[in-house]
């Protein structure tokens, strides 16, 4: 089964896929070139702590936010 | 005025009285080097879902390494339940629990909403975050903020990006006598005289962002703006001299004719 794929939206606009045996959150984060120190991960709408990536699983479907920081008064 | 004059919000000791946003430079360079201008010691930021293709604004690592605290706020947020998850996020990403609470559902005036702000401030102050919340210049909200646990409160002179200066004066008036937190005055200040009005109006603090940011020369303004704040908390300090009805000579006027 390993040449299945997960489906993923990300940042409401991009479509990702992922091997299903490969389900956790850091794999879909590392396949978007993106500065990761200052970010912030929601799946689904609830928060996941940074220190959780690596074990998060991602199921088919799921919407995945990334947050920054920009300039505001 | 001695440099023991500190203001302490939270966690934090600030020998600048100046707060100041990140929002309209018309470039990081110029936003960094008109920032130190000012002297601020903290600084607000937005959070924004990432836009994933053209990652360019990165702020975040210059304030950082310049040493700025940071003060993320929740713009953005059209209700409590926005504004809570907005903070969280910004705890996440940037490692602080300090946020300024902003909840303006009306993107033509961002009046803070008074009733969603009290409520996302209770769950967040009781969620351990350092609560500065944008409000109107309501001495009644003001009291009911701090006593669910906010670490400052923050009522506008004026709306968000008018420039309209102390419009609310007579009633941040009443807010900063019955405070027993401090008073940022923020939204409209609009010159440095605005800034120095505040100040020896006995506010602990200002926030400026536009009238320095779009200003033809920003870390000129940022220069001057420090100036006021220090001018205006200086004569605060010393005490006003009373307004008079009548003039009161400053010279003899027993004369030397006599």
């Amino acid at each position: 089964m390993t040449n299945q794929s997960i489906e993923v939206i990300v940042n409401q606009e991009r479509q990702l896929s992922i091997a299903a045996d490969n389900n956790r959150l850091n794999a879909v984060i590392s396949l978007i070139d993106i500065e990761t120190a200052t970010l912030a991960v929601a799946v689904n709408n609830a928060i996941v702590p940074r220190g959780q990536w690596s074990e998060f699983v991602i199921n088919d479907g799921d919407r995945i936010n990334l947050f920054g920081a920009i300039a505001g008064g | 005025m001695t440099t023991t004059d500190v203001l302490i919000i939270g966690d934090k000791t600030f020998s600048s009285r100046l707060f100041t946003g990140t929002g309209k430079f018309s470039s990081s360079e110029m936003m960094m080097a008109s920032l130190k201008a000012s002297q601020s010691e903290l600084v607000t930021m937005a959070l924004k879902r990432v836009d994933i293709a053209d990652q360019t604004d990165d702020i975040l690592a210059p304030l950082v390494q310049a040493g700025f605290n940071l003060l993320p706020n929740t713009s953005g947020a059209k209700n409590a339940e926005d504004a809570i998850f907005a903070a969280q996020l910004t705890r996440e990403a940037l490692g602080t629990n300090w946020v300024k609470l902003e909840i303006h559902p009306d993107p033509k005036y961002l009046m803070p909403d008074p009733i969603e702000t009290l409520k996302a401030a209770q769950v967040l102050a009781n969620d351990g975050f350092i609560v500065l919340p944008y409000m109107h210049a309501d001495p009644v909200l003001a009291k009911r903020l701090e006593e669910v646990g906010c670490a400052a409160v923050m009522p506008l002179g004026s709306p968000i990006g008018s420039n309209k200066g102390l419009a609310s004066r007579a009633f941040l008036e009443i807010i900063i006598e019955q405070a027993n937190i401090p008073v940022v005055i923020d939204a409209g200040i609009g010159a440095p005289s605005d800034a120095a009005l505040a100040m020896e109006m006995g506010a602990d603090a200002v926030l400026v962002n536009t009238a320095m940011a779009v200003s033809h020369q920003p870390i000129a303004m940022a220069k001057a703006f420090a100036l006021a704040v220090e001018a205006g908390r200086g004569a605060f300090l010393a005490g006003l001299a009373p307004h008079a009805q009548h003039a009161i000579a400053t010279s003899p006027l027993t004369g030397f004719l006599d």
